[in-house]
């Protein structure tokens, strides 16, 4: 005798609804660390109503997705497709980014760039020096005259 | 007549003329680079153009925005890669018929298209935006409440798999425009003690990161991708016999495209998609198409270039983007103090006069460039992705640093842009976040507006006519798919029936 199969369910769109109604929950209570203020200021709507209602709005929309994702229909769970891992190069990319961020203020902008342009390009696979010399110089030449001389921007 | 003769006199002038051909061909340039478009191009040029002139710095904008909307094209059919996601349905037909040895035709019928609906969408443009905004004359806070939830119903239809997802975007944006010292207040909301955040989130920075920082980190996981030329091609112009056989799908294409353009948030993509269908529906030879028809690429074509005049309406007379890239725009305008509405037209009529001849000339631009520069403009697509995105997201940043020259907005920049990428990759596109974000300050400030006005009986914006219409309007286009959906299911489930009782 063969027992019921359970519902065939989208585990994937199910943790992000989660993670979406953890959020909004955490949100709703940031909200209560709001100072109140007296009625007549308020003019009637405190300044915690608004975002409480967004923020009720997303938990039921997340609640709702939530509620799809645990009755898929074979046919939707037959299209589901395998989610794919986030390729380790995205991390090394916004490390990258991160870094570049990090060392403007101490070595400057252009040094900076000196340094962040060719990594992430050798980042990305590129091995052709002399055009990343040229590309990377005469960028960072241009970025110069833009941001220095014609903007006036104080970089660091 | 006024605004005619005003169009006339920007377009007389040849600092102005100029500044269409190099805004023009730096469109073009970025249109045919697959992974940049108008969204992140005007974004990347935001810290530069809130220096400027406003009507320059507008007026900039828009040339841009039509110049990459083509451009997309000449990727779609030369490498089978749409420039912009406007042109993605132009790789159906383009790429086929390229690839069938007449490249310099499908360039042709893309560009001719491409400024025939162009030039047609501006001109619906010019006389609709002026009346549409006296129509806002009669707007109270009510209406303005109901126009933008109206906007952001139309969320529904846009980019992205899922419908909840994009309201949950959508949602999120609102919930991102609370952030800061609430103005009636005077209370902080959301600013966990930053001093940064008292006066809310940039909204540039957000877009600078979603846009163009999340496209570098999809970038990043595209480095293998090689792209080729199928073909070395020099634009052709149509030929009669070709002429005679789509004139009667531009003219369609570039209705449909002005129409969705002029719907908020909609744009390019959608008009481009529906146009598309349409012509697939309407035509005779419908077992042509995806085998490299002409009317397949003609109608995406005049579509989505209708559609960027028709997104400026409601952007220009209303204050509501018609899509992502007016949306930028939209913010350049209030960053610059020029607020959307009636009182522009009586306030600036040489900053729209500037706007509307700034996308003419665009369109005549991109016909000539177009037609002797297809060659080399599909060269540029060959930039490796290595050398390009570095200087681009190096552009960002300095871009989002030189506007308060603050690290702390470099920070957020690249904040929004890994938020944006993993979002992104779960089906949660970034235009519903920027739609959200643009709109949220709107309705929060017309609900408390409304609240005031009716002693907090919110239930009398329904007798307010025109605040009911929008209202109607938005339920329709949040119900729309949904009954759409339900009734091809049933249509399914009762063919199914049919078909097992025939068993």
């Amino acid at each position: 005798m063969s027992t019921p199969s359970a519902r065939p369910i989208n585990r994937q769109v199910l943790i992000e609804s989660i993670v979406i109604m953890v959020f909004a929950a955490a949100m709703y209570g940031v909200t209560y660390t709001f100072d109140k203020v007296p009625a007549i200021l308020a003019q009637g709507i405190q300044p915690t109503a608004y975002p409480r209602a967004i923020l009720a709005i997303i938990f039921i929309l997340a609640a709702i997705q939530a509620v799809k994702a645990m009755r898929l229909t074979d046919i939707e769970f037959a299209e589901l497709k395998p989610a794919k891992a986030v390729p380790p190069i995205v991390f090394k990319t916004i490390g990258l980014l991160i870094g570049f961020a990090v060392i403007m203020p101490i070595v400057g902008t252009f040094l900076a760039m000196a340094i962040f342009l060719p990594a992430l390009a050798m980042l990305w696979g590129e091995r052709r020096w002399l055009m990343m010399a040229l590309s990377f110089g005469g960028f960072i030449a241009f970025a110069y005259g833009l941001f220095r001389l014609l903007m006036h921007v104080p970089l660091p | 007549m006024e605004p005619l003769i005003l169009v006339l006199q920007f377009l007389g002038d040849p600092s102005n003329l100029l500044i269409i051909a190099l805004g023009t061909l730096v469109g073009l340039i970025v249109g045919a680079l697959p992974g940049l478009g108008s969204v992140i191009l005007i974004a990347l040029m935001l810290p530069f153009v809130v220096r400027m002139d406003p009507t320059t710095g507008i007026a900039l904008c828009a040339i841009v925005y039509c110049a990459t909307t083509y451009g997309g094209s000449i990727t779609a059919i030369l490498i089978n890669t749409p420039g912009t996601p406007a042109a993605a349905m132009t790789t159906y037909d383009g790429f086929p018929l390229a690839q069938k040895g007449e490249a310099g035709r499908a360039l042709g019928i893309a560009t001719f298209s491409s400024a025939i609906g162009g030039v047609l969408g501006i001109i619906v443009m010019i006389f609709a935006t002026p009346l549409l905004s006296r129509l806002a004359y009669n707007f109270g806070p009510a209406e303005f409440f109901a126009l933008a939830v109206f906007g952001m119903s139309m969320l529904a239809s846009i980019s992205g798999a899922s419908l909840l997802k994009n309201f949950i975007g959508g949602a999120f944006g609102i919930l991102l425009a609370t952030v800061g010292t609430d103005i009636t207040t005077g209370v902080e909301r959301f600013t966990f003690g930053s001093s940064h955040l008292y006066e809310g989130v940039e909204v540039l920075q957000i877009m600078i990161g979603i846009f163009a920082g999340g496209e570098l980190l999809r970038q990043a996981t595209q480095t293998h991708v090689v792209r080729e030329l199928v073909a070395e091609a020099v634009t052709k112009l149509p030929s009669m016999a070709d002429f005679r056989s789509i004139w009667v799908t531009v003219l369609r294409a570039s209705g449909i495209g002005t129409f969705i353009g002029i719907l908020p948030a909609e744009g390019g993509k959608v008009a481009a998609m529906i146009a598309y269908n349409e012509e697939l529906r309407w035509s005779k030879n419908r077992a042509e198409f995806g085998k490299g028809a002409i009317q397949g690429i003609a109608a995406p074509e005049a579509a989505n270039n209708a559609a960027t005049g028709g997104t400026m309406v409601p952007t220009l007379a209303l204050g509501i983007p018609g899509g992502g890239s007016t949306a930028i725009i939209l913010t350049a305008m209030l960053i610059l103090g020029l607020r959307p509405g009636p009182q522009l037209f009586v306030d600036q009529p040489d900053l729209l006069a500037g706007i509307f001849g700034a996308m003419l000339g665009a369109n005549v631009c991109f016909l000539i460039y177009g037609l002797i520069g297809a060659k080399l403009f599909s060269r540029i697509t060959l930039i490796p992705t290595t050398i390009l995105w570095p200087c681009v997201i190096t552009l960002a940043c300095l871009g989002a640093f030189s506007l308060q020259q603050s690290m702390f907005d470099i920070g957020v920049m690249i904040f929004f842009a890994v938020l944006g990428f993993f979002l992104n990759r779960h089906g949660y596109a970034p235009a519903p976040i920027v739609m959200g974000l643009i709109l949220g300050g709107l309705i929060e400030t017309s609900l408390k507006q409304s609240y005031l006005i009716y002693d907090g009986d919110l239930l009398r914006i329904l007798q307010q006519p025109i605040a009911l219409v929008f209202l109607v309007l938005s339920v329709l286009g949040i119900c729309g798919p949904l009954i759409a959906k339900a009734l091809g299911a049933f249509r399914d489930s009762q063919a199914e029936m049919m078909k097992g009782n025939d068993e």
